[in-house]
């Protein structure tokens, strides 16, 4: 026992700086944190496309995604990440950069290999990697790729 | 001339009780000790390892450790309590200041949802002939890992066999006859689809589950029927199957989401509204 | 001789309010022993935090100076900078200005950073001058900016060079792949351009999705069903212009990860490294 503990502290103090900043008591929460996907179902848009989007998205999730089981592989989902390309592209763009994605979705193979990132349990893919502009694809991808 | 001298070296001693090493050491103790108090953590562990630098003898190892593991708890940096509480324990003088540091550990552990450890080290204790008579309070903390793992049902177990924990006990046993159970909402969305939803609240989606299923199966079985095998095997298995494994899981999930609910309510209550000990 | 009350007050005075919190653990020079024993425990915030005393009780610039690096390593950078700027003892000062510097660098503030080159304070040292050209040379490599090698190759120890080379070996064959020719390629047989960027299995779906509906709308309009021939051919029409558009992102995504490991080996060299900081032999 003795000795288990001498290296515990042994390898804890390796790194023994943990007091980067100047710190304040912290309440630690009791609740079993909540994992589960929540789908925002709200309509708010600020154009028409967006609109038209959000309310096929939202019929869809409704009457199909909520019921047909857990298919999709990423974060955001599929029609998810639909709804953000429009969103962050336009219509035109945004569809693109959907069948891309559903194409490397049918793909089984080195998911893991090529989605190294996992944010709800999922492969992270936003959108942001694909829009073409090189500044937020750089920025995002450093953010999330500590490769 | 001699007896001026004098009277300044009394002067300086009367005025200086830190002349001592030994006052002084007790003085820091008291001086870190305070700001412990006052909640101000971080400043009273650089005063706690002050004191354990300028400890020649060590004689406030344990207390110090104790106590900096005390701080980093308080600041939410479970890991780092760990550590010094492990420290505590290798300055530990005699058999109650092992037990208490391990305590602490035990606890630091359930606080970090680290259950199985927090659950390992409970065992090791029980086993240990030194703490015989600790049984109790060792029972009373694998209660709470069981609490905060939302293990309702084996909490009230280990409440039950601890005289000062009938509260407890009584609390856990009614959360637990008031979740949900998983496996049947599961199986009973097996023979219907929907019932599992129905079970857990969820009446809108339990009826379009039901739905979609008596679609895809009326439309399978017609086509068998018209012997249209192909038609009838791909509307079974892209879409019935779909539905299906699709109700199956979203009756489990009702279930766990509103377990989760019922559980995050009593922790809630444990947490700022429960006077007993708690982790 | 006659000891006079005031004396004996100072005396009284001196003894009881060394520290500030009144006794002797708190004596200037136990603060120092402690101080140096937090910094080489790596608590670095509390032993910057204690030099800080130090200096406010002495205003002796050695402090500031150890204050302001323990700062420095504990990632308080600000506190850090300020502290390394207000240093005047001229033994410091060229050591003390490479460490602000270098804290510009790693905050990528660039343009304070590169004002260093016009530091007379630094460069009165030989020594902090050339830890500083070697962070200007990690710069310029950052950012592609023209690159004399050998002059920035002289910079280096030679222990350090053959990194450094490397790294110039990147720049000068990065092995980006072109993003018009992913297109192209993809237009011309879909789903190659994935598989030039190196994404085979995506490249293989995306020939198979643009193959299927192509043949579904071909048999269907052979078949005389006109409307999901139409239905098949859009659907492929889509996949198909999807797949050029994903080869162009893809090639993207491939150079930006190749620019992104560069980057990230250049930091950890870095970070090992310490920024050229020297050792300041404080910890023995």
């Amino acid at each position: 026992m003795r000795l288990a503990l001498l290296l515990i502290i042994f390898v804890s103090s390796a790194c023994s700086q943990t007091d980067w900043q100047r710190w304040k008591k912290e309440e630690i929460s009791y609740k079993i944190p909540d994992d589960y996907r929540k789908r925002e179902y709200s309509f708010v848009s600020e154009n028409i496309q967006e609109f038209l989007i959000k309310s096929l998205t939202n019929t869809y999730w409704f009457f199909i995604s909520d019921l047909d089981g857990d298919n999709c592989p990423f974060h955001p989902s599929c029609s998810a990440f639909l709804l953000e390309s429009v969103k962050e592209t336009n219509i035109l763009q945004g569809t693109l950069m959907f069948f891309d994605r559903f194409t490397r979705d049918m793909n089984l193979i080195d998911k893991k290999k090529h989605y190294p990132v996992i944010k709800n349990g999922r492969y992270f893919d936003p959108p942001a990697f694909y829009t073409l502009n090189s500044d937020t694809l750089i920025s995002n991808l450093s953010d999330n790729f500590l490769r | 001339m001699m007896k001026k001298i004098f009277f300044a070296f009394l002067l300086i001693i009367v005025f200086n009780k830190t002349l001592f090493p030994q006052d002084e050491l007790k003085e820091q103790f008291q001086f870190a000790n305070k700001l412990y108090e006052q909640g101000k953590y971080f400043d009273a562990i650089t005063e706690f390892k002050r004191l354990q630098f300028f400890d020649e003898k060590r004689e406030y190892e344990f207390i110090s450790n104790f106590l900096i593991g005390k701080c980093y708890k308080e600041g939410a940096k479970l890991s780092d309590a760990i550590f010094y509480f492990s420290k505590a324990e290798i300055g530990a003088a005699s058999s109650q200041q092992i037990f208490d540091s391990r305590i602490e550990v035990i606890k630091s552990n359930i606080l970090r949802k680290t259950i199985s450890r927090a659950l390992k080290m409970i065992d090791e204790l029980k086993a240990d002939e030194r703490f015989f008579r600790k049984k109790d309070t060792l029972i009373y903390w694998s209660g709470w890992a069981y609490i905060i793992n939302g293990e309702w049902d084996k909490a009230a177990e280990q409440f039950s066999q601890v005289s000062f924990a009938n509260s407890l006990a009584d609390l856990c046993d009614s959360i637990d006859s008031e979740s949900y159970s998983v496996l049947f909402a599961k199986y009973i969305s097996y023979i219907i689809p929907g019932a599992g939803q129905f079970y857990t609240g969820n009446f809108l989606s339990g009826l379009l589950s039901l739905g979609w299923n008596v679609l895809w199966g009326y439309t399978t079985v017609n086509a068998f029927i018209e012997e249209r095998i192909f038609d009838g095997f791909a509307v079974a298995n892209f879409l019935w199957l779909r539905f299906y494994s699709g109700n199956i899981q979203n009756a489990e999930q009702f279930a766990l989401i509103k377990n989760l609910e019922i559980s995050n309510k009593a922790l809630d209550y444990l947490q700022y509204q429960f006077s007993g000990l708690k982790p | 001789m006659r000891i006079k009350p005031t004396v004996l007050l100072i005396l009284i005075f001196f003894t009881r309010i060394s520290g500030q919190e009144n006794f002797l653990l708190h004596s200037p020079q136990k603060i120092k022993q402690f101080a140096d024993f937090l910094f080489c425990d790596k608590d670095y915030l509390r032993a910057a935090e204690e030099y800080e005393k130090l200096f406010s009780i002495s205003k002796v610039d050695s402090f500031l100076f150890l204050s302001s690096l323990a700062y420095s390593l504990s990632r308080n950078y600000n506190s850090a900078a300020s502290g390394f700027s207000r240093i005047s003892d001229l033994s410091l000062k060229p050591d003390a200005k490479f460490e602000f510097y270098k804290i510009k660098f790693i905050q990528e503030d660039f343009e304070n950073f590169l004002s260093g080159e016009k530091d007379s304070d630094m460069k009165a040292e030989e020594q902090s001058l050339k830890r500083y050209l070697k962070l200007k040379g990690i710069f310029s490599l950052m950012h592609n900016e023209t690159l004399n090698e050998e002059v920035i190759l002289n910079t280096f120890q030679t222990d350090e060079v053959e990194t450094i080379q490397k790294f110039f070996g990147f720049k000068k064959n990065p092995g980006i792949k072109s993003e018009v020719a992913a297109g192209l390629l993809s237009a011309l047989i879909p789903g190659t351009g994935k598989i030039y960027t190196e994404n085979f299995a995506d490249g293989l779906m995306a020939f198979l999705s643009t193959g299927i509906f192509s043949y579904l709308s071909y048999s269907n309009f052979k078949a005389g069903h006109n409307f999901r021939g139409w239905l098949f051919a859009g659907l492929g029409g889509l996949f198909y212009a999807g797949n050029i558009y994903g080869s162009i992102a893809s090639a993207q995504i491939f150079n930006a990860k190749l620019n992104i490991d560069f980057e990230n080996s250049l930091k950890i060299f870095l970070e090992e490294k310490k920024y050229f900081s020297p050792d300041y032999g404080l910890c023995k």
